[in-house]
């Protein structure tokens, strides 16, 4: 589907490394890294989920507001504890429809990072290493179809649902594992449908007219970019002709369920990701922005966590009526928390010491608490979990091998997660 | 050897390559012909020897086009090919080089290759309130390459910049890897000497000579380099309360603390000074030479030492040193990224990881490059004019694409597809007259923009201590004031939402954000009015104008018609452009007094974009002859594609993701050069599906407009010339007469565009 230029500086390294280190062969630069290196990881596991649904929480999302509310005092502000059915798992009053489903989540309130602005949170996040200059490094989506290829090879097989610009994307991996970039859930596939002067005949007769027309310049230049502007467009016409585009298309989902989900680009974009997801999409990232509540925390958090209350929650009931829950991972994180301390704008201001994100489905025990702050919320007192540890779990549970050494173009050793440790213990 | 120092030694040289070119004899010397002609030679015998032929020079029709790709990035209008194959002039192409080099495309065209290269990013650092400079940034690099500033200049300011972005535009340099200077040392050596260090940030190089030890040495003269933003002043401030108050409480010291963070937002990321600060080895480092977090003394890496002076300042020696002619690869870098650039491939590749054992694929065509960038000058310009006037560059692209890792002999260019940017800025050509002149209404909001920053920050740093933190705590109070304002709205807003109410949901929500606004507004009051009436009164007497009041100056900002263009300018696609860089928002809240004041200084400017654009307006209908309801709304939807149709370094950048020019590799700028050329089926989808064909297909694009009273073969041609800048074939008309017979529609205007966008061979430069 994609082929790097003939002339990318990848290449071009890995045949100097060849030539000149005597490194025999680039493991995962070319085809499935899986195939290249039988490196049995002591790590890996069977996998508990076949894909995985991450919703991620741009600007930082109170920890104290949504998955760690404290019993009151100053640092609440009017935010309340919602008890739910599990004993000892508390959720916010801002969050009562995700604490009906107590027993399916595995609630994280230990989680540390070491990066406290938002760009370098955000990336630390999404590739367990810190935001450098001179590399960029793979977000989990293309770590995932790296490793596992795609199920469907008929559409993409990582999707990011939202309007976040600074996606790590495919980091130093070929482009094609880059998430295919969905801004409006609602409008379906970007530039799928013919346009309207076109219909299927007239489109095919002007086609082979193009096809026609090129022949002599394809022959003359036989080249490898050449030839895959040739299959790229036979690919693009498969897409526009496959069933599977369906996935994309919201239209046929009923309005009560819609409704449910909440009609915001948000609640959409869930509904689509479990469409996606049920067609064979492995890895699907929606997000939600507005989380950076340095001004009126008390006001905007209820607002964006209503938002994330029935979209979340729908989305679990959905799956598991679907049996898809099992089998798929759906996280929720953020890139850092927010402080106990209210600042002088009713806000909260930054707070990577200590924050919560959320697992449920995929072989996640539910019904769990993991790691634990203290009475304000502002240190980790138990089971602290760092940044590349979540991501070595959510790797975990895909059955991927954590120790795997992968290179950059640049030579460099990379694994997912960075080494982090997996918590077996959220798992059954 | 001082870097500015030019001298005339140099200006005999190359005459003297002229003489020693020998062979062909002008009528008038021409130096730089024989450094084009010497090149060719070296490039002929390195074939010989490998006994390769040259391939055939190119048709007139592949020139055109290809030169214009090159140099001005986009493919020629139908008149610039047209004229170029009228010509009878023996010396066209040399011509035409000469001509697009310099150009205002030129501009535009190379902007993205610096661009590419330094990673400039209109959001430049932090979460985006960081525009100003990043425009500032781009002004900066689009006038060095208007005003072909030398290379060793452009690259000794940029790495020795500091001051305020709109003083210093460069500084964006180094607020381009804010916080992380290490690692724009690392960047630094890669761009301008080709050579990565970056392993040794960590470790010792593995494959390499260069220690942990060498990089922290390098990376000591760069270290100080930090951006600022008024935090001086701040602590000035809260010193001289302490001195007064004693110490002062945590709670207290807390909110006065935030009270100035909230009002210093506006100038943040726009500073860069040179502060004493060294440089320690990290707390891991792990060989015998030094112990961990022991301070490095800065020493260079390769090359001559650095002259150091205590007369001159660390960055000055780093910077001199390396742009120094000595310095063993700075010269080298330049000369091959730009043959690469031209040719489609380097002498030496990568182009940026160059090693001790490193050997281009013609040595001696290297040296000479190298020799003749250093005779010139590093005139770029001049640089470029003789590459562009080789026989080399004027031969027929090779039929086979160079392998990886080995050499390419350059029997001709490489076949490249066009870069996102030279897509892109080719549908605008077919699109919209006067493709390569610069947005008028972008130019008006990077000015405002500028203008507010240095306002405001002026209006900040031309206080006292005492005055500074008078308005500190003036602001600190009122913070606290809106914050029982804000419980108060807050609670409300809880209420509404128990009782369901979405209308009192709304109107809740709206008062908070009111409070919101208020405060950014009540800060500026506080902090600037008394900065801003001084500033203001010096702008008006400067101006030749009456003195009046902030409020009266700004009195004609609530013109209606004003308001209406503004929002035309604001229109839908480029709304959701904006939107989709969610990063770039920031600068001053609210519209308060220091928007007052920019809307005053820039109103006749306003007005002057706004009636510019009438009367082009107003000429094209009249020209047009737009009359009926259907041609009023097609003018309609032009003007709107005609404000979403500037040319790629026009608009902010990198595009968000998904945008056409990303969906074709235009690179996220946050790595050198890491554009991609590889193919999708987004982009496919893109050409086949997308708003391309509407675009310059429409009816009064400037190709919709060359067709009407044509025939079928007549709209053939003209089409042929726009897009693909030649006649078709024989082969070509038979297969269109063919498939006319078979389907008479199939000779519409679109379908011919269509069929030629989606086309291989229009996104590849032959």
């Amino acid at each position: 589907m994609k082929i790097d230029s003939d002339l990318s500086r990848r290449s071009f390294v890995s045949r100097a490394a060849n030539t000149f280190l005597g490194v025999s062969a680039l493991s995962g630069l070319s085809g499935l890294a899986r195939a290249a290196g039988a490196g049995a990881s002591p790590l890996k596991q069977d996998a508990t989920a076949k894909r995985v649904i991450y919703l991620y929480m741009s600007g930082g999302m109170s920890h104290l507001d949504t998955l760690d509310p404290k019993a009151g005092g100053e640092a609440m502000g009017p935010t309340k504890q919602l008890r739910t059915k599990v004993d000892d798992l508390i959720v916010s009053d801002n969050l009562p429809l995700l604490g009906r489903q107590a027993d399916k989540l595995a609630i994280i309130n230990s989680m540390t990072s070491t990066q406290g602005a938002h760009k370098q949170g955000n990336y630390y996040m999404h590739t367990s290493y810190e935001v450098r200059s001179s590399i960029r490094h793979p977000a989990m989506g293309a770590w995932m179809q790296k490793f596992n290829g795609k199920s469907n090879p008929e559409i993409p097989g990582n999707v990011m649902i939202g309007n976040d610009s600074s996606h790590p994307g495919s980091g130093f991996f070929e482009s094609s594992l880059s998430p295919l970039m969905v801004r409006d859930p609602e409008g379906g596939l970007q530039n799928s449908k013919m346009p309207p002067t076109l219909n299927e005949e007239r489109f095919d007769f002007h086609r082979d007219l193009a096809m026609q027309l090129d022949a002599p310049f394809v022959e003359k230049y036989d080249q490898k970019n050449v030839r895959a502007y040739t299959d790229m467009y036979d690919d693009a016409v498969k897409l526009m002709r496959s069933k599977d585009l369906a996935a994309f298309d919201l239209e046929a989902e009923p309005d009560g369920l819609k409704e449910r989900y909440g009609r915001n680009p948000f609640g959409q974009g869930c509904l689509l990701a479990r469409r996606l997801v049920e067609n064979g999409v492995n890895f699907v990232e929606v997000s939600l922005g507005g989380w950076d509540t340095h001004n009126s925390n008390f006001v905007n958090v209820p607002e964006k966590a209503e938002i994330l209350d029935s979209a979340l929650s729908t989305l679990l009931i959905d799956l598991e009526r679907r049996g898809l829950l099992d089998d798929t991972l759906v996280v929720l994180a953020t890139e850092f928390g927010r402080t106990p301390e209210i600042n002088a704008n009713e806000g909260r201001d930054h707070h990577p010491q200590a924050f919560s994100c959320l697992m449920a489905g995929g072989g996640i025990t539910g019904g769990q608490v993991y790691g634990k702050t203290d009475e304000r919320g502002s240190k980790v007192v138990a089971n602290a979990l760092q940044v590349p540890d979540l991501n070595a779990t959510i790797g975990y549970a895909l059955g991927l091998p954590l120790d795997q050494v992968l290179y950059s173009p640049s030579m460099r050793p990379f694994t997912l997660a960075a080494k982090g440790k997996p918590v077996v213990d959220l798992f059954a | 050897m001082d870097v500015f120092m030019k001298t005339l030694f140099s200006i005999s040289l190359v005459l003297g390559l002229a003489m020693a070119g020998g062979g062909f004899v002008w009528a008038k010397p021409d130096p730089s012909h024989a450094a084009s002609q010497k090149i060719d030679q070296f490039v002929i015998s390195n074939l010989k020897e490998q006994n390769l032929q040259p391939n055939s020079i190119t048709s007139d029709a592949v020139f055109v086009r290809r030169a214009h790709l090159d140099l001005i990035g986009r493919i020629p209008t139908r008149k610039e090919a047209k004229d170029f194959f009228e010509s009878a002039d023996s010396n066209k192409r040399h011509k035409l080089v000469d001509t697009l080099i310099g150009s205002d495309g030129y501009v535009s065209h190379q902007y993205n290759f610096w661009a590419d290269l330094l990673r400039a990013r209109t959001a430049i650092a932090g979460n985006g309130q960081s525009t100003e400079s990043g425009y500032n940034y781009e002004r900066w690099i689009k006038t060095a390459i208007r005003e072909n500033k030398p290379y060793d200049e452009m690259v000794y300011e940029l790495v020795t910049a500091s001051g305020a972005s709109w003083e210093n535009p460069a500084v964006g340099y180094y607020l381009r890897d804010y916080g992380m200077p290490l690692d724009n040392l690392a960047m630094t050596t890669q761009t301008f000497l080709g050579t990565q260090v970056v392993c040794a940030q960590c470790h010792d190089h593995p494959f390499e000579e260069w220690t942990q030890m060498d990089y922290y040495h390098l990376s000591a003269f760069t270290y100080g380099m930090t951006s600022t933003n008024g935090i001086v002043l701040q602590n000035d401030a809260i010193e001289a309360l302490t001195k007064k108050k004693g110490k002062l409480s945590a709670e207290f010291s807390r909110d006065l603390r935030k009270a100035y963070s909230e009002i210093l937002i506006p100038v943040r990321f726009n500073n860069v000074y040179e502060r004493e600060r060294s440089l320690r080895l990290p707390h891991d480092y792990q060989y015998d030479d030094a112990k961990p977090k022991s301070v490095v003394k800065p020493a260079t890496l390769m090359g001559n030492k650095a002259v150091m002076s205590p007369s001159v300042s660390l960055i000055d020696s780093f910077g001199e040193w390396l742009v120094s002619s000595e310095n063993p690869r700075f010269t080298k870098v330049i000369a091959n990224r730009l043959w690469k650039k031209t040719m489609g491939v380097g002498l030496i590749e990568p182009v940026d990881d160059i090693k001790s054992h490193t050997k281009p694929s013609n040595p001696e065509l290297m040296d000479y490059l190298e020799k003749l960038m250093l005779d010139l000058d590093y005139d770029l310009q001049a640089f470029q004019r003789i590459l562009y006037n080789t026989k080399t560059y004027q031969r027929e692209a090779s039929l086979e694409a160079p392998t990886p890792g080995a050499p390419y002999y350059f029997a001709g260019p490489v076949l490249r597809r066009m870069s996102a940017e030279q897509i892109w800025d080719s549908l605008v050509t077919l699109a919209v007259n006067r493709p390569d002149e610069p947005d008028a209404r972008r130019e008006l909001r990077m000015d405002e923009s500028i203008a507010k920053v240095k306002l405001v920050a002026e209006a900040i740093y031309d206080q006292t201590p005492q005055e500074f933190l008078k308005n500190g705590l003036a602001v600190k109070k009122l913070q606290q004031q809106l914050s029982e304002e804000i419980i108060l709205a807050q609670n409300k807003v809880a209420k509404a939402r128990e009782d369901g109410d979405p209308d009192l949901i709304r109107e809740a929500l709206q008062e908070v954000s009111m409070i919101r606004r208020r405060l950014a507004n009540s800060i500026e009051e506080i902090v600037y009015r008394e900065g801003l009436e001084n500033k203001v009164s010096e702008w008006l007497s400067d101006e030749g104008k009456p003195a009046r009041s902030i409020e009266v100056a700004s009195a004609g900002t609530g013109d209606d018609e004003f308001l209406n263009q503004l929002a035309l300018t604001l229109d839908l696609d480029e709304r959701s452009f904006e939107e989709g860089m969610n990063d770039i928002t920031g600068g001053v809240e609210g519209n308060g007094i220091v928007n007052k004041v920019v809307a005053a200084m820039f109103e006749e400017r306003r007005a002057e974009v706004v009636s510019l654009s009438k009367n082009t307006e107003a000429r094209q209908k009249e020209s047009w002859g737009v009359k009926g309801p259907a041609e009023q709304r097609s003018f309609k939807a032009y003007q709107a594609m005609e404000r979403r149709m500037k040319r790629a370094s026009e608009l902010n950048s990198p595009a968000p993701p998904g945008h056409f020019l990303r969906e074709f590799g235009q690179s996220d700028r946050e790595l050198i050069d890491n554009s991609s050329d590889g193919a999708s089926i987004t982009q496919a989808l893109a050409m086949l599906n997308g708003q391309a064909l509407g675009t310059i297909a429409a009816r009064y694009s400037v190709l919709g407009r060359s067709l009407p009273g044509k025939t079928m073969d007549g709209r053939l041609d003209a089409i042929y010339l726009a897009m693909l800048s030649r006649k078709p074939t024989v082969h070509e008309r038979k297969i269109y007469k063919q498939a006319w017979a078979a389907d008479p529609e199939s000779g519409s205007t679109w379908g011919i565009i269509w069929t030629v966008l989606n086309t291989r061979q229009f996104l590849f430069i032959q």
